[in-house]
């Protein structure tokens, strides 16, 4: 659908940003969060907005399925991509990771307390793997 | 190049082109790329705090997060809009011509200069009225309003903004 339509793939490339500023930007403010900044956002709001978040990680997988199946073949063997999808997924499963271990936290009756050094770990981790992901992402075209 | 720009225009791009910041954006070959990158990221920064200062704004979640925990992201999406003026002033001036025929960098800018204003009419209007409320009482729709029209132009802008290579490239 891309390939043949002159508005598909500037319309996919679109999204594709609109996605990744969502999933990307709201992960690092509540990763941000974990690691003890902006402490007044309780922990409650923390997982409502991270299901917001995967709304954009929604749109990416979308629309970057789009936008790969219009040039599979360059893609799949593409160092540069290969490593922009390897911290995708790290990123998506240390947020998945991040809010089940904060669930865990708050049903153990800590909501608000610090968090723990794993969680923090994983937090610090998700905003690594999301900026490498995002870089590498954006190199894609230059590479 | 250009034949639809204003003449007045043309002595202010051709000056932009003699700058050390044209220099900067167009002189190594991966200073362009470098750019864009970072580009992204102050993009991340600005939108994800936007997201939740203007749902909140809006009511969401207003039980349990506070207005005041909320405003405490305002310094990360500030930081996020500097690196991109500051950035996007580079690609400005890298490219001058491009950007100045160009229909989607035309509307990406005056949807700024409008959300700047929105952001100037929420800080004198609506702050005072906020102020008044409880930490997690309802604002009034006016306000509400300020918040999803801040949302659906930094959401314009960004979509504005990538669109640049696609729409009216002269």
């Amino acid at each position: 659908m891309v390939r043949v339509s002159a508005y598909g793939y500037p319309i996919m490339i679109m999204l594709h940003s609109l996605g990744l500023a969502i999933m990307v930007g709201l992960s690092v403010v509540l990763s941000l969060r974990v690691l003890g900044f902006f402490s007044a956002i309780p922990y409650t709001s923390l997982q409502r907005l991270l299901k917001i978040a995967w709304i954009g990680f929604i749109i990416n997988f979308l629309s970057g399925g789009s936008l790969f199946a219009a040039n599979a073949e360059v893609f799949i063997v593409d160092p540069v991509f290969l490593t922009k999808m390897a911290m995708v997924i790290i990123g998506a499963i240390l947020v998945g990771i991040m809010q089940s271990m904060i669930k865990g936290a708050m049903a153990g009756g800590s909501a608000d307390v610090v968090a723990s050094t794993s969680l923090k770990v994983v937090a610090a981790l998700a905003i690594a793997a999301w900026t490498i992901g995002m870089v590498t992402g954006r190199l894609i075209a230059y590479l | 190049m250009g034949s639809d720009l204003p003449n007045w225009i043309r002595p202010i791009l051709d000056w932009m082109q003699t700058t050390w910041i044209n220099d900067l954006a167009l002189g190594p070959q991966w200073s362009w790329p470098i750019l864009e990158t970072i580009h992204f990221t102050g993009m991340c920064l600005l939108f994800g705090p936007i997201i939740i200062m203007d749902l909140r704004l809006m009511g969401f979640d207003r039980l349990s997060l506070s207005s005041a925990a909320v405003h405490k992201l305002i310094p990360l999406t500030v930081a996020g809009f500097v690196i991109n003026l500051l950035t996007g002033i580079v690609f400005l001036f890298g490219d001058p011509y491009r950007y100045a025929m160009n229909i989607s960098f035309a509307i990406k800018f005056w949807l700024i200069i409008l959300a700047g204003i929105n952001a100037l009419y929420f800080w004198i209007k609506a702050t005072p009225v906020l102020e008044r409320l409880g930490p997690h009482e309802d604002a009034p729709t006016s306000i509400k309003i300020v918040g999803l029209s801040s949302l659906i132009m930094w959401t314009l802008v960004l979509c504005f903004g990538r669109l640049i290579p696609y729409l009216g490239t002269g």
